[in-house]
């Protein structure tokens, strides 16, 4: 069931972008967008973020969610790094960014459109989502029933991430 | 016509009475409902159907058949599970522990199944019959099986109409009288008394004399040989007739349930080495339970054996409800409370912190059954293996065949589970990529004077044990070591340490080595008549040893040699005179020396009191695991392969050992040569000692024995050369992966305290533009732009 979910959704997630990239991408900015006080650092940052997302849904939903079987071998050693690397470098990139990815006026700063901000602020909380499904897993709490509950929570989160990811990515491209 | 009709309308009536008297079939009891078990004080039949009277003095045995059967189902029993091995249409199930063929001299060590399980033998194509099978593991059989066998005329070895069949024992597992033994059932069988062997294991009569003695023309209606009552005695039963009421009626003491001493007769493990005040009970049973409250069966007799697979290899869902999923966590197929799990109160596993797919990877006895693993494998004992159990003024128990545990490898049914694992030992005819094992009897025959060293040296040493036994007993001393004669005309490793200066055959008194011949001076122009008289005594004695070789018994030291003359005088000579030194070759024997020597004189050629390769054996083999030396077994394969034509191995300790063209042993592998492993499921150790349940690194460690224990094999031959396996060769997994992942376990801490510090910043920063979006919206809905 969850297997076809993903197909669906993320098939549903490319269409979006493809027939809607533009319309959602809205129109750049009037004036010069204001960067970060490090931009370099910010974009090192943002791309081992990028990095640790593409690790992770590689291994995740290709290693695992479409085949239909448990995590094993070198993918979830693979999965694991990953992790680590995602949730360091998006605690790091939210501290950065946060100000710039802010809803409060539609143009802050003028480098990202609604619609990316949006999907920022939905990564971070499937993030902290995925974070804590993964680690209730790793301590004496969960008994079986829980740490397959756990899974499934995971695997949402995981794919509301990645739906996320591929709307703030393909709208990016498509902002003139 | 009409009287035509009324006869053909008789006549036809007639027949079908007749027929229906001859298709009487026997209504057995069935459950009724009752909650009870019915007084079982009933007479007893011989196996002519003839009731017993136990005052006649040459009743016959009860048999199970016609006692037993008159009510219950006995063929129906008797293709249950415990005897329906020699059935073709029986299920094979999982592979379980084979029946082990040993031979302590020949080192054989053959494992052999009915079954046709993995890695065994069928007990035919190894030479046995369901005659020589029953004589060799009935003492570990119910009955039935092969014991009922009407194999009698092939088999010209067979003496069937001598012993009488051995019947299913019922009463081997259903008497709950504290007199039922087992080790009568195993004496009697010995004896070649099966029709005998049930009733004097149940303690209902004493058992007398042996079949195995008389005569092939003997049958029992004969009776007892009136001229012989000290040898050929013929089996007899005197039953307690204080046991039996006015209608010769006695009460049998029946549970529906047997006791777990019944099944622990056979079924009984343990460490070698380990005391019993050490071992710790199964949990199960330390709950109460007993062994059949898991392992059931209905009147069919078909066990359950409790593993996963089994429901679905016999077509029956409740047998599910049996295996440790199924009571514990519930069968999810089925319906009602057997779906929901927690049978007798089987306690629910929450399995905290355990990711699931350990659940889908391991069987349950890979963490809570058996040992803990660890760098050593465990050596145990079992009981129908190495014969435990059997009690009495003889030792029956045996060291082979040599079985470890817990070997944690794949099973049969894809999941890693802990096994007991051996490796079979035996000599055979090499014929092209196939091996045919060779007789025990035709190997003893080629390793004469070959195999039994320690026999040999035993038997010297024995003779000269003369004289005063206050003075000490013989020893031969070699390599600072010290081995005395035993019981079994063997030798043993005795704890007293020697010198360096200390070699050859000494007499060992209160744990000090003195001289054979003590007060003994090679330098004295005159020996001393004691002195004398002794030397004479124990030449005159070796000279009378069966198993010396040609030659006469020699004593030396120095440059002097003391033998017996014609006139049996002992006589003093010069070595050099009597003894071509030069010729001398043994590595034990050096001339002229020091000490006093002991050795055989022939044609001036003078050899140790035995040969060197048996010295060498005694060495390497007395005080060990190991039966005899790679020079043994090369010494044995050349006498095997004399002739030219045949070529023969010996497989041990998963090698195949041949002789190549310059006649030395060279080890290669061998699909015979492989281990026979079968899964362990007790001790089932309580849940705060389950794999893991401390902490993941029970397991996960880039040194953890679960995956990187080595499996040695072992044998009877001592040998550098045996097959070494990692555990995780066995479990069919990657060992760098593991050794990987098991490394990563280290930084384990750090990695979840990271992502928590993660998750929390993350959360920080959420919950602060959230703060601010919702003071925004107060703003917004607290005040009104004009």
């Amino acid at each position: 069931m969850f297997r076809v979910l993903t197909v669906i959704s993320v098939i549903a997630a490319v269409a979006v972008v493809v027939m809607f990239g533009k319309q959602l991408a809205g129109q750049p900015a009037k004036s010069e967008p204001k960067t970060g006080r490090y931009p370099a650092l910010e974009g090192l940052i943002a791309f081992a973020v990028l990095v640790g997302l593409l690790l992770l849904a590689g291994t995740g939903f290709l290693g695992s969610v479409l085949p239909g079987r448990a995590m094993s071998g070198y993918t979830i050693v693979a999965h694991f790094a990953g992790a680590g690397l995602f949730a360091v470098c998006f605690a790091l990139l939210a501290v950065f960014r946060a100000e710039a990815y802010s809803l409060a006026c539609p143009d802050t700063h003028g480098r990202f459109s609604t619609i990316q901000k949006i999907c920022f602020w939905a990564i971070a909380l499937c993030g902290i989502g995925l974070i804590m499904s993964a680690l209730s897993a790793m301590f004496h709490l969960l008994g079986t029933h829980g740490q397959l509950l756990a899974m499934k929570i995971h695997k949402c989160f995981g794919l509301t991430a990645l739906l996320a990811a591929i709307v703030y990515s393909g709208t990016a491209r498509r902002r003139a | 016509m009409k009287q035509f009709t009324f006869i053909a309308i008789a006549l036809a009536a007639a027949a079908q009475i007749s027929a229906g008297a001859g298709e009487t079939k026997t209504k057995y009891h069935e459950w009724s409902g009752t909650r009870t078990i019915p007084v079982h004080r009933i007479r007893l039949s011989d196996e002519n159907g003839e009731s017993i009277v136990p005052q006649y003095s040459l009743s016959l045995p009860f048999s199970a058949r016609k006692t037993c059967g008159a009510c219950h189902d006995y063929e129906k029993i008797s293709h249950g599970w415990h005897s329906n091995y020699g059935d073709k249409d029986a299920p094979k199930g999982r592979s379980g522990e084979p029946w082990l063929l040993s031979d302590e001299v020949t080192g054989i060590q053959l494992p052999v199944s009915a079954r046709g399980w993995k890695n065994t033998w069928l007990p035919g194509s190894v030479g046995l019959t369901p005659w020589t099978f029953i004589k060799t593991f009935g003492r570990n059989l119910p009955g039935g099986g092969y014991g009922e066998s009407d194999d009698g005329p092939n088999d010209p070895t067979a003496r069937w109409s001598l012993s009488g069949k051995l019947e299913v024992d019922c009463l081997g597992c259903h008497n709950a009288s504290p007199a039922q033994n087992h080790s009568e059932w195993n004496k009697q069988v010995a004896r070649e008394n099966f029709r005998w062997a049930a009733t004097g294991a149940s303690g209902l009569g004493e058992i007398g004399g042996m079949a195995s003695r008389m005569p092939s023309s003997w049958t029992y209606v004969q009776g007892p040989n009136p001229d012989d009552s000290q040898f050929a005695v013929a089996p007899s039963v005197n039953y307690d007739t204080g046991l039996f009421d006015a209608k010769k009626r006695v009460l049998v003491d029946i549970s529906s349930k047997p006791q777990d001493r019944h099944c622990l007769f056979c079924h009984s493990v343990a460490e070698e080495g380990r005391q019993r005040k050490d071992l710790d009970v199964d949990v199960h049973t330390r709950a109460g339970m007993s062994c059949v409250d898991c392992h059931r069966s209905g009147v069919d007799h078909m066990i359950v054996r409790g593993y996963e697979k089994e429901s679905s290899q016999r077509g029956d869902l409740s047998v599910a409800a049996s295996s440790c999923r199924g009571c514990h966590l519930g069968v999810p197929d089925a319906k009602g409370a057997v779906a929901l799990g927690g049978r007798i109160g089987a306690p629910y596993p929450e399995h905290k912190g355990l990711p699931p797919v350990h659940l889908d990877k391991l069987a349950c006895t890979a963490c809570h059954s058996g040992p803990m693993p660890s760098a050593d494998l465990v050596r145990v004992r079992t009981a129908r293996a190495n014969r435990v159990g059997i009690s009495g003024r003889a030792n029956w128990t045996t060291d082979l065949p040599y079985i470890v545990e817990p070997v944690l490898m794949k099973g049969e049914d894809g999941k890693i589970a802990p096994h007991r694992m051996t490796w079979p030992s035996f000599w055979a005819k090499v014929e092209g990529d196939k091996v045919k094992p060779v007789a025990a009897a035709d190997v003893a025959v080629a390793g004469t004077n070959v195999l039994e060293s320690a026999k040999c040296v035993a038997g010297f040493l024995d003779m000269l044990d003369i004289g005063d036994a206050t003075n000490g007993k013989p020893v031969l001393v070699q390599a600072g070591k010290v081995y005395n004669t035993n019981i079994d005309k063997g030798l043993d490793l005795n704890l007293c340490k020697a010198t360096a200066d200390q070699s050859g055959i000494l007499l060992l008194l209160d744990g000090v080595l003195l001289p054979v011949v003590s007060g003994f001076n090679p330098a004295a122009e005159q020996m001393e008549p004691l002195v004398q008289a002794r030397i004479t005594d124990l030449l005159k004695a070796l000279n009378a040893f069966k198993g010396k070789p040609e030659g006469v018994a020699v004593m030396t030291v120095g440059d002097k040699l003391y033998l017996l003359d014609e006139t049996v005088t002992l006589k003093t000579c010069k070595l050099a005179d009597e003894v071509d030194v030069a010729k001398v070759s043994s590595e034990f024997l050096k001339l002229p020396s020091k000490a006093v020597a002991w050795g055989w004189l022939k044609d001036k050629k003078m050899s140790a009191f035995a040969p060197d390769f048996m010295v060498r054996s005694v060495v390497a083999t007395i005080g060990t695991s190991y039966t005899f030396t790679e020079e043994q077994v090369a010494m044995v394969l050349k006498v095997l392969s004399a002739g030219g034509k045949d070529k023969y191995a010996f497989i041990c300790s998963g090698k195949m050992f041949s002789l190549d063209q310059a006649g030395k042993l060279v080890a290669s592998d061998n699909a015979a040569a492989e281990a026979v492993a079968w899964p362990l499921a007790h001790e089932v150790r309580s849940a705060r000692q389950a794999l893991g349940a401390r902490k993941c690194t029970d397991c996960h460690g880039a040194k953890s024995p679960f995956f990187f224990g080595k499996v040695v094999a072992s044998g009877p031959m001592k040998t550098a050369n045996v097959q070494v396996k990692q555990m995780s060769e066995l479990q069919g997994l990657d060992a760098s992966f593991y050794r990987l992942f098991g490394w990563s376990f280290q930084f384990r801490s750090l990695f979840k305290s990271v992502l928590f510090g993660a998750a929390c910043l993350i959360g920080a920063v959420l919950a602060l533009y959230a703060l601010l979006a919702l003071n925004r919206l107060t703003k917004f809905l607290g005040s009104k732009d004009k």
